[in-house]
């Protein structure tokens, strides 16, 4: 009953006009953002967070909000049209959208990817009502040694899914943290690596370092790339699935929304993760595995369920615990400390307006979202037509501007292109960006809960170990990243053994 | 791994070394309360740590086939060319820099049409103009065009 009139209260400040037409444009953005190639959903908040300084922070939260769950469904077309991922968690969506394309049933794809992303991602909004509150109340009781392991946790977790090499997704963790320490010691005010550099006291901001490496890297990749500067040309006809593609697709939306939603609720995971698992589950499920990959319907249903529900759940860690998940959430994370609003336990006492106004925006949002993409989608499919070097300078432009109106300085604009040509080393040695991010929002928190606890304990490290929950916590960090490697040296050694018993 | 990942973990190396180095001129610890050195001379010693491990796995590794150089004389000039618009912006002004740059990016690296370029320079500044100046009221360097 309380949660209903949470709602209500949410509902009274998402149904607004001036936070309608914010949700609004939020979703609309992300939707383009998720279409345009290069440039994801935590570039996207990153480049426009400096537009939404002058505005309520929860009117600028509501649509940010929308940019990340709207990118979804904009990743979508361009992996069923051009066969190419608009974001990273669409690329299973490719292996069946396409196929259906070519089969001239791109509209049909289309169309069941809108209303399985609406139906799983209010699915997942309910969830998150439900589980946040409890979950809160729980964390409430949380001191610093247990936030110092759901720190460790995040950043190990999202190394340990990382795509590449998890020991360079570790050490840009650690270069994230290492980087949080620059400026005024947190506890006792000492300057730290500022090296005379005034605007260094207050540390390295995360907004020119998130636009550097997701924006900018990714504009001199490109650069650096072979250009391809003929824009795509892509035919659109037929959004409305049929009765049977509803039918075959329906089991696959609910499974896809549920593991999206618990696959986002864990830190590191994401929507990326879930698209894969959601379509993995969904080929073993099936009575005609073999469809899958030439144009089975619920291989785009699964996966693009599973990744609108998984931003739900990626906000649970984020608004009940202050803790990201992804990429995407520590830009969050890093905007909601930016507009003065810590997330965590007490946000939903304190602020009852920011949580239930986000998430009954969330629920609007999804409705928009269906009404712009069903009869939107050949309007969004001629963003496809702008020429690279068009999308190249619009983001070198806004990501100039919008880090120099941070603190009006030229300073983090040159911050940003630092890290922007860090980002395309990082790039072309395969270092992901997402841990260093990460590690820099988290780095304030993880420090000084771990001195504060080294502080209670006098020293000793076995507070860590005698609180079950931070105990609990840090072994299923140790799990996460040498579970892998342990699983892989036991294959290794059974496979000889297993040769020489079978000849 | 390959080689080329052994020069980079090496020089990841010294960047923690620098870290760790310059971590020794802070207070490590109180009695038992942790000081300022004490997370980031940990958090060298990890890096350390990890950046010697790809290090060793580099140099056991096979040279790598392709140096990936190609496209890297455009890349530095347009990072040469973001640099010059950023330093001479407080002369010249925000949006002047800002339009130098962008054409000559689109036009001279990107090899856009000249029509495509100063449309799409002109309009990006515009809208930059118009949503940060104006709307947001920035307070850009102005130059002696007034923008």
């Amino acid at each position: 009953m309380e949660i209903l009139q949470q709602l209500g209260l949410g509902l009274s400040i998402a149904l607004t006009p001036e936070n309608l037409g914010y949700a609004f444009l939020g979703a609309l953005i992300g939707t383009v953002i998720g279409i345009l190639p290069g440039i994801g959903p935590a570039a996207g908040i990153a480049l426009l967070l400096p537009v939404t300084f002058g505005m309520p922070p929860v009117s600028a939260l509501i649509m940010l909000a929308g940019i990340y769950y709207g990118s979804m469904y904009g990743g979508t077309l361009t992996s069923v049209l051009i066969n190419t991922p608009g974001e990273s968690a669409s690329v299973m969506t490719t292996l069946d959208g396409y196929q259906l394309a070519m089969q001239g049933r791109a509209g049909a794809a289309l169309g069941i990817a809108a209303i399985g992303s609406f139906i799983a991602g209010s699915l997942g909004v309910v969830a998150l009502m439900l589980v946040a509150p409890p979950l809160a109340d729980l964390a409430v009781l949380f001191g610093p040694t247990e936030y110092f392991a759901l720190a460790v946790l995040g950043l190990i977790t999202l190394s340990g899914m990382s795509d590449t090499s998890v020991r360079k997704a570790l050490i840009m963790a650690v270069a994230g943290l290492a980087l949080s320490t620059v400026g005024l010691d947190p506890i006792r005010g000492e300057r730290r690596f500022t090296f005379g550099i005034l605007e260094l006291s207050d540390g390295v901001e995360f907004l020119p370092v998130a636009v550097g490496l997701f924006g900018i890297a990714e504009v001199f990749t490109n650069i650096a790339k072979p250009m391809r500067l003929d824009p795509i040309r892509a035919q659109l006809s037929g959004l409305i699935p049929t009765w049977h593609d509803w039918v075959v697709s329906r089991g696959a939306i609910l499974r896809g929304g549920l593991i999206g939603f618990v696959v986002g609720v864990l830190p590191g995971a994401g929507a990326t993760i879930a698209s894969f698992i959601a379509y993995g589950v969904e080929k073993r499920v099936s009575r005609h595995p073999e469809r899958f990959g030439h144009g089975a319907i619920e291989g785009v249903a699964a996966p693009e369920s599973a990744n609108n529900a998984a931003t739900a759940g990626s906000m649970v860690p984020l608004l009940t615990l202050g803790i990201p998940g992804s990429a995407t959430t520590a830009v969050l994370l890093g905007a909601f400390i930016l507009y003065g609003i810590r997330p965590g336990p007490l946000l939903l006492s304190d602020r009852p307006d920011i949580f239930w106004g986000l998430v009954a925006s969330m629920y609007v949002g999804n409705i928009m979202l269906l009404v712009l993409n069903l009869p939107g989608a050949p309007l969004f499919a001629s963003v496809l037509r702008l020429p690279y070097p068009a999308i190249a300078a619009g983001i070198i432009g806004i990501s100039l501007a919008g880090t120099y109106s941070l603190q009006n300085n030229l300073f983090d604009v040159w911050v940003a292109l630092l890290f922007g040509v860090l980002g395309f080393a990082m790039k072309r040695f395969d270092y992901p960006a997402a841990p260093l991010v990460l590690g820099l929002v988290l780095g304030p928190l993880l420090e000084i809960s771990l001195r504060q606890a080294l502080t209670i304990s006098h020293g000793s490290l076995a507070i860590f170990a005698t609180r079950p929950t931070t105990a609990a916590l840090l072994t299923l960090a140790l799990v996460v990243v040498l579970g892998p490697v342990l699983y892989g040296r036991f294959r290794r050694h059974r496979s000889p053994a297993k040769k020489e018993h079978t000849s | 791994m390959t080689r080329t990942d052994a020069i980079v973990g090496g020089a990841l190396a010294v960047v923690f070394l620098a870290l760790a180095w310059g971590a020794t001129a802070l207070t490590y610890a109180d009695e038992f309360a942790p000081g300022p050195a004490f997370a980031p001379l940990w958090f060298a010693a990890t890096g350390l740590v990890l950046a010697l491990s790809i290090v060793v796995s580099g140099v056991r590794a096979l040279p790598a086939g392709d140096s990936q150089t190609q496209g890297l004389a455009r890349l530095g000039l347009a990072v040469l060319a973001v640099g010059l618009a950023v330093a001479v912006a407080p002369a010249v002004g925000f949006h002047t820099a800002m339009a130098a740059l962008l054409l000559f990016i689109t036009l001279a690296v990107m090899r856009m049409s000249p029509v495509s370029a100063v449309a799409t320079s002109v309009t990006t500044v515009a809208i930059v103009y118009v949503v940060f100046d104006r709307l947001l009221d920035v307070p850009f360097p102005h130059g002696p065009l007034g923008f």
